[in-house]
């Protein structure tokens, strides 16, 4: 019998922070071989001695089997993970999860919206379509909306520029720090500012992923320019032990397990559960 | 099977198992390892605790690690036999082994023990000749490697759920017991329609409900402990004292009413309140478990009612889960 608790090894190429307790890991596998996933699903980081945790790989662009995860610094295992270097090894177990269902989004107008570390599943959402040729935007609408503390936290700069030459980027910035010149349009503002504010896209899907309290400001909002509750997808976040396997209970969310039947739900299969947010 | 030759099958048994069984400690009896048939209780009271630990360690190794390198625990298990075990206990087995289906760890266990059951004609409305239904309605649905059936005063008529029953049996010179074929955890009936209603009336429970009970419960865990259908549990790893990056990565049993059971990086936590866990509690037995294997997630012990410190019984709950919704819809 396979042990779902065995890992693969895993090996760190390259550390960039991002903002104040946040880095970028870039790894491979060491058996060089690729992760196979969907965008959405999840890995188990394990380093011995420390415990597990669960971080959402994205494939780096141009790079052939290379990820990277970007964490935040806030426990235990976090804070080993920000004390690795470039050459330390860790293990990972997975992918577990559903992902996002692309064929749900297929041909369909795309509203992202991340709130802080959010960003990460939906970028690795929005690298694997580009990555693929799934974003296609002549015959559709794609726009993204991110909520950040400051100017400083809004991560993958680079990348969201060059995402701007695709689609529409809207960033409500708490502490109102953005620069006038940063080609993208910023706000002052938590992210409900942007529905007073900017044009949101309608007629499509809806992505979200970010801190519960994100969900309650934002999905009202998107019900009222006419989001159905089956076309509105939360990326959910729980603590998990077993991950993956739906036994440990951790992560279970009314008649839901998020390692299993998640971390992406409809709002409407959500919407008579308590705790969704 | 009278008590003399039960006697001679359980010195047989000491040999290969340890054996746990339920012993009277006043007026409540407990689950512990024995030495001696005589030290055991025999009526069908429900001991306060479970035979979890047979099925399921309270702190289990999965790894060993090494300067920093993992390795897969040896899995070896001693040979443990739950004696005596009730309908319920069994029952809850079936539960289990669904759950841990893909687990190396609980497979592995499950190989090393035996699970001995005990069950009684007397109070199970099947009388005289009907008791060959018993078979058929009872013993054909739940998991077990031997059951002695109480037929008389100190005489059991043995059943075999599993080869490994037929074996232990055969291997000790008894032959007089019938097999019992494994039908699936599932009456042809489906769900027993009182636990559906049951199940239906925590799907409808209003947050104001759940308020309530609250209120009531202090979340100390210990219906969840005692309760033989709970395996919530963590995965930690414990850093040797002695040597540096070494250590063990333990599953340690937990509690989903314990304040950190749902706290994720940064301190947040889902289930905030007593509210949110007792709620979460009835959900997993009344709905998340018939939703993932079609069956409930309470044997009906009443272990819960029995170590709640503050009295919250689950006939209580559902009957105030009724009044409130009936009165809730008299406002409406």
């Amino acid at each position: 019998m396979q042990n779902p608790y065995e890992h693969q090894a895993a090996k760190i190429l390259k550390i960039k922070e991002l903002a104040p307790d946040i880095k970028c890991f870039d790894f491979k596998l060491a058996s060089g071989r690729a992760l196979e996933y969907l965008p959405g699903q999840f890995f188990v980081f394990s380093f011995p001695g420390y415990g597990e945790s669960v971080f959402v790989p994205s494939q780096k662009t141009g790079q052939r089997n290379v990820y990277d995860i970007a964490v935040q610094k806030l426990g235990r295992v976090t804070s080993r993970l920000h004390a690795l270097k470039v050459g330390d090894a860790f293990d990972l177990r997975g992918p577990y999860g559903n992902g996002f269902d692309l064929n749900k989004l297929k041909g369909k107008n795309i509203l992202l919206i991340a709130g802080g570390l959010g960003i990460v599943p939906l970028r690795s959402l929005v690298n694997y379509m580009i990555s693929r040729d799934l974003l296609e935007t002549k015959n559709r609408q794609i726009q993204f909306l991110y909520g950040c503390r400051s100017y400083g936290f809004v991560l993958f700069k680079d990348e969201l520029k060059k995402w701007n030459k695709r689609f529409n980027i809207q960033i409500a910035i708490d502490s109102g720090d953005g620069p006038k010149n940063s080609g993208m349009n910023c706000y002052k503002g938590n992210i409900g500012v942007l529905f007073q504010k900017a044009e949101i896209i309608k007629n499509g899907a809806a992505v979200l992923c970010g801190p519960p309290i994100m969900f309650r400001f934002v999905v009202p909002e998107l019900s009222k320019i006419g989001y159905k509750d089956e076309n509105i997808y939360l990326s959910l976040e729980r603590r998990m032990h077993c991950a993956g396997l739906g036994t440990c209970q951790h992560c279970a969310i009314g008649p839901y397990y998020v390692c299993k039947d998640g971390p992406v739900f409809s709002y409407a299969q959500l919407r008579d559960t308590v705790q969704y947010g | 099977m009278n008590k003399n030759t039960l006697n001679k099958f359980f010195l047989h048994l000491k040999k290969t198992f340890k054996i746990y069984a339920p012993v009277r400690d006043g007026k409540e009896l407990y689950v512990q390892p024995i030495n001696d048939l005589e030290e055991i209780d025999f009526s069908n009271q429900i001991p306060i605790n479970t035979f979890k630990p047979v099925l399921l360690p309270k702190r289990e190794i999965l790894f060993n690690f090494k300067k920093g390198k993992m390795q897969p625990a040896d899995m070896k298990y001693k040979p443990q036999c739950g004696f005596l075990m009730s309908i319920m206990d069994l029952k809850a087995v079936g539960l289990f082994h669904q759950t841990f289906e893909r687990d190396p760890y609980y497979q592995k266990k499950r190989q090393s023990n035996l699970l001995i059951g005990q069950a009684f004609f007397e109070g199970s409305g099947f009388r005289g000749h009907v008791r060959d239904l018993y078979e058929e309605d009872i013993l054909e649905h739940i998991i077990f490697d031997i059951m002695l059936t109480k037929s008389a005063k100190d005489e059991w008529k043995v059943f075999t759920g599993s080869e490994k029953g037929q074996r232990t049996l055969e291997k000790f010179g008894y032959k007089d017991f019938e097999h019992i074929e494994f039908a699936g955890l599932i009456k042809e009936e489906g769900i027993d329609p009182m636990l559906a209603k049951h199940r239906q009336q925590i799907v409808e429970a209003s947050a104001e409900a759940w308020d309530h009970w609250g209120e009531i419960c202090l979340a100390c865990g210990k219906c969840a402990i005692d309760c033989p259908t709970c395996y919530c549990f963590n995965i930690e790893d414990e850093q040797d004292t002695k040597e540096k990056d070494s250590g063990q990565r333990v599953r340690n049993w937990t509690t989903c009413f314990y304040n950190d059971f749902s706290e994720i990086g940064g301190g947040r936590k889902f289930l905030k309140t007593n509210a949110k866990r007792i709620q979460n509690w009835y959900v997993h037995k009344w709905v998340r478990t018939p939703k993932e294997f079609q069956i409930m997630g309470c044997v009906n012990c009443g272990r819960c009612d029995k170590v709640c410190p503050v009295g919250i019984k689950r006939a209580d709950v559902f009957k105030w889960m009724e009044e409130n919704k009936r009165e809730r819809f008299k406002k409406e």
